[in-house]
Formats: C-alpha cells, sequence, structure tokens
C-alpha cells in the first residue's frame, strides 16, 4: 500500500513538475518575446521622435528666415504710420520691398507606434516608469495641446492671409500663383493692387494694427510651444537611445 | 536505480510533449501573422490605389477648361483695376466663361492603417523604412491633409456662396442644367446685367477675395502633388514586398 501511494506519488512530482517546467519554458519564450517587441518599439518610436524633431527644426528656423524679417518690418512700417513718422506713400513702397510673411506651418505628430504599443497591451510592459510616463506626457497631454494650438493658429492665419491682409503677392500662396501655370500672376500685380483704394483702406487702417499683432503674437506663441514640444522630444529621444 | 530512468524518462517525454506543444502553436501564430500582414498589405495597396485614384481627379482640374477660366478671370479683374478694359468688356468675358474649378477635396482611406494599428499588427512589419513611411503616410500628412480640406472648405464655401455668388460659373451651376429647377438659357446674362453683379465684379474686394481661392486652390493643388509623391512610393515598396512573398 505504502508502495503503491509512494509510487503515484513519484508520478505524480514529475508530471507536476514537467508541466511547470514546460509552463516556465513557455513563460520565457513570451518574455522573450515581449522584450524584442519592445525593443522594435523602441526604434519605431525614435524614429517617429526623430521625424517630429526635424519637422520642428524647420518650423522653428523660421525666425532666422527672411520671412520672419518681413514681419518685423511690416509691423514697424504700420507702427511708424500710425505714430506719422511715414506717409502712405512711403509705407506703400517700403511695402514693395517686403519678402512673403512667414506662413502658418503647424506641426503634426506621428504617434502612431504609440497608439500601436497602446493597443496592443505593450505599453505597460515598460519597466522604466519615467519612460512610461515621458512618453505618455509627450503624446497624450502634449499632442493634445499641439493640436488645439494648431487649430487657433489655422484660424487666425486664413483669417489673416485671406481678409485681414489679403495681399496675394505677400503670403505664402504667392510662390504658387507666380509659379508658371495659366493662373500666374504679372509681375507688376502688386503694383497695381497697391494702387487701389482699398489696399490703402486696409492697410493703413487702424484695425490692422490690431491683426497683425494678432497674426505675430499667435506666431510667436506658436513657436514657443513648439520649443517645449522640442524639448520633450530630445529629453525622450535621449531616453530611449540610452535603453536602445 | 532502473525505477529513477523510468521517473526520468517519463519526466521528459511529458516535458517535450508539452514544449512542443507551445511551439507548434507559436509556429501557427507566427504563420497566422505572416498571413494577416500580407491580407493587410494588400488591404493597403488598395486603399493606397483608390487615394491614388481620388487625387489623380482633384490633380486634373489643374488641365481643365475650369482652371483655364480662373486664370483668365484673375487676368480680367486685374485688367480692369489697371484701367485697361471697361465694365462692358469684362462682361463680355465674364460670359465667355466655363465655370471655375470646385473646390474638391480629397479624403483618404485609413481604415487598413488602423485596423493594423489597434490589432497590434503594425510592430511585425520589419521592413522599418516601410513602417516609417506608413505612419507618416497615415498619421501626419493625413491630418495634415484633414486640416486643410477644412481651410479650403471654409474659403471655397464663402467664395462660390458670396464673393462670387454666380450659380451657372460654379460648382452647383451642373446641377441647374436639368429638371425642374433647371435655369434659363440667358440667366448669366440678365444676372450680369444687374447693378449688384456690375458692384461685386468692378469692386476692389473682389480682387483680393479672387486671389484667396486662387492661392487657396494653387496650394491645395501644390499639397496633392506632395501626397501623390508618397502615396506612389509606398505603392511601390509594398508591391515589392507583395512579390517577393509569392
Amino acid at each position: 500500500m505504502n508502495k503503491n501511494i509512494f509510487k503515484y506519488f513519484i508520478d505524480f512530482l514529475m508530471v507536476f513538475l514537467a508541466i511547470s517546467l514546460g509552463f516556465l519554458a513557455d513563460n520565457l519564450r513570451e518574455n522573450y518575446s515581449i522584450k524584442r517587441d519592445l525593443s522594435k518599439n523602441y526604434q519605431s518610436l525614435i524614429n517617429d521622435l526623430k521625424q517630429d524633431s526635424i519637422n520642428m527644426s524647420v518650423i522653428l528656423s523660421r525666425d532666422e528666415s527672411k520671412n520672419f524679417e518681413s514681419l518685423v518690418k511690416l509691423n514697424n512700417l504700420i507702427y511708424n504710420f500710425h505714430k506719422k513718422n511715414i506717409d502712405w506713400i512711403q509705407m506703400k513702397k517700403e511695402i514693395k520691398t517686403l519678402e512673403m510673411l512667414p506662413a502658418y506651418g503647424t506641426l503634426f505628430m506621428d504617434n502612431s507606434t504609440f497608439k500601436n504599443m497602446q493597443s496592443s497591451g505593450l505599453l505597460s510592459s515598460i519597466d522604466n516608469e519615467d519612460l512610461k510616463n515621458e512618453l505618455s506626457y509627450y503624446y497624450e497631454v502634449m499632442l493634445k495641446r499641439l493640436s488645439d494650438n494648431n487649430s487657433n493658429f489655422d484660424k487666425i492665419g486664413i483669417e489673416f492671409y485671406n481678409k485681414n491682409f489679403p495681399f496675394v503677392s505677400l503670403s505664402f500662396f504667392g510662390r504658387f500663383v507666380f509659379g508658371e501655370s495659366i493662373a500666374k500672376k504679372p509681375d507688376d500685380y502688386l503694383d497695381v493692387q497697391l494702387d487701389l483704394e482699398t489696399s490703402k483702406e486696409i492697410l493703413t487702417s487702424e484695425k490692422l494694427m490690431f491683426d497683425l499683432d494678432a497674426y505675430t503674437g499667435e506666431y510667436l506663441f506658436y513657436k514657443s510651444i513648439i520649443r517645449g514640444v522640442y524639448e520633450k522630444n530630445q529629453n525622450l529621444l535621449k531616453s530611449l537611445y540610452l535603453i536602445k | 536505480m532502473k525505477n529513477i530512468i523510468k521517473y526520468l524518462s517519463d519526466f521528459f517525454m511529458v516535458f517535450l510533449a508539452i514544449s512542443l506543444g507551445f511551439l507548434a502553436d507559436n509556429f501557427r501564430e507566427n504563420y497566422s501573422i505572416k498571413r494577416d500582414l500580407s491580407q493587410n498589405f494588400n488591404s493597403l495597396i488598395n486603399d493606397l490605389k483608390q487615394d491614388s485614384i481620388n487625387m489623380h481627379n482633384i490633380m486634373l482640374l489643374k488641365k481643365s477648361k475650369e482652371f483655364e477660366d480662373l486664370g483668365n478671370l484673375n487676368n480680367v479683374v486685374y485688367l480692369y483695376h489697371k484701367g485697361e478694359i471697361s465694365w462692358g468688356q469684362m462682361k463680355d468675358e465674364i460670359k465667355t466663361l466655363k465655370g471655375i474649378p470646385p473646390y474638391s477635396t480629397l479624403f483618404m482611406d485609413n481604415s487598413t492603417f488602423k485596423n493594423m494599428q489597434s490589432s497590434g499588427l503594425l510592430s511585425y512589419i520589419e521592413d522599418e523604412s516601410i513602417k516609417n513611411r506608413l505612419s507618416y503616410y497615415y498619421e501626419v500628412i493625413l491630418k495634415r491633409l484633414s486640416d486643410n480640406n477644412a481651410s479650403f472648405d471654409k474659403v471655397g464655401m464663402q467664395f462660390s456662396n458670396k464673393d462670387f455668388p454666380f450659380v451657372t460659373l460654379n460648382i452647383n451651376g451642373e446641377y441647374l442644367k436639368e429638371g425642374f429647377t433647371k435655369k434659363a438659357d440667358d440667366y448669366l446674362e440678365i444676372q450680369l446685367n444687374l447693378n449688384s453683379s456690375k458692384k461685386i465684379l468692378t469692386s476692389e474686394k473682389f480682387m483680393f477675395d479672387l486671389d484667396s481661392y486662387t492661392g487657396e486652390f494653387m496650394f491645395y493643388n501644390g499639397l496633392m502633388k506632395t501626397i501623390m509623391s508618397y502615396n506612389q512610393n509606398l505603392l511601390k515598396s509594398l508591391y515589392n514586398i507583395q512579390n517577393q512573398s509569392l
């Protein structure tokens, strides 16, 4: 009797051990596979962040462009006109020398890898809590803030270039309507347009001073947002490079 | 001793059987992922092909008579304000126009990409370059397009309904050629003889409004060209992958 019980016990133990070890082996394989997937996703995150940072650099470099100089110059002209330092004729002459004003280009972040990690549950497998928090903050909070600011900037930009300062030769549309096509504008287009009474009304109006302030303010504010996002982006990139 | 060997061999048999079971399941899973990826690549190709057909139709507008007429309208307005033609001549020129190009926008089909994203299948794409380009196309470019669709719609609606409200010359004109609401043949002529028409078309404001619409139209067309080049690159890469797996 005792011998039989011992034999059954040993049989049970062997089967139990074999099954447990089998599960353990599968568990190890699964862990390896999660680590491999995480590593792949980190690489994709790095690529997404790198692409974001390139796009941000393009927007940030506009400060140094001729277009930005033109925006500052236009602000000065309007100020000097309303301070009576210059008259309409002088102002018109100066406006003719302006380059295109900066466009209201907005940033669209690529969050596909993050969304993929989120929906596949891979996000919870990240051991580094700081990195997990930084990632969620970047892709959940900052992206939403950016989307909101994109809408605001677009709204003000459309209003500015289509209604408040509708000089196509001086807006970013200029490079499209002066390019080779049937709708190409003549070279003296801005001259003819500036001689119109409406142009004088628009450019010498007090309203433009406020509209230009609104656009310039929004332009600079948007850039400060981009700088904030860029900083976070670079921190995340550093952390991910360290992990990799 | 004999018993120990028997127990050990029992242990290895069960361990091997279970491990092989897991291995077989793993192979099945890998095969199923590869099959799903291949199916999704095919769906992506179909989505991208549909996008490219829609883009092509929008880009064709730049070769249309309507686009030529937009150029003519711009020119007529410019000449009028330069003092080179009179209202009478301007009116005659406008009567010869067929219509101005509509503010057609593109809506991209991203259902396969969303499906891949939510099922986590995106991380199984081995080619990093394709993965990056797919996410850029469907996450960055699609959002930029949606924003530009909204802008173009806003400017287009304002232009067609308020700034240049000549129904026979805009997108709605197509619908007023037949049926109970068919407009009379001389409708445009009667309308152009109205004082309001003269006021609208000879106003300096109209010159700026037309610039806005033309600029937005050309800008949107430029955007289409950029998206088209991304679309074609992606299609090429996906065709290559599918051909390799055959």
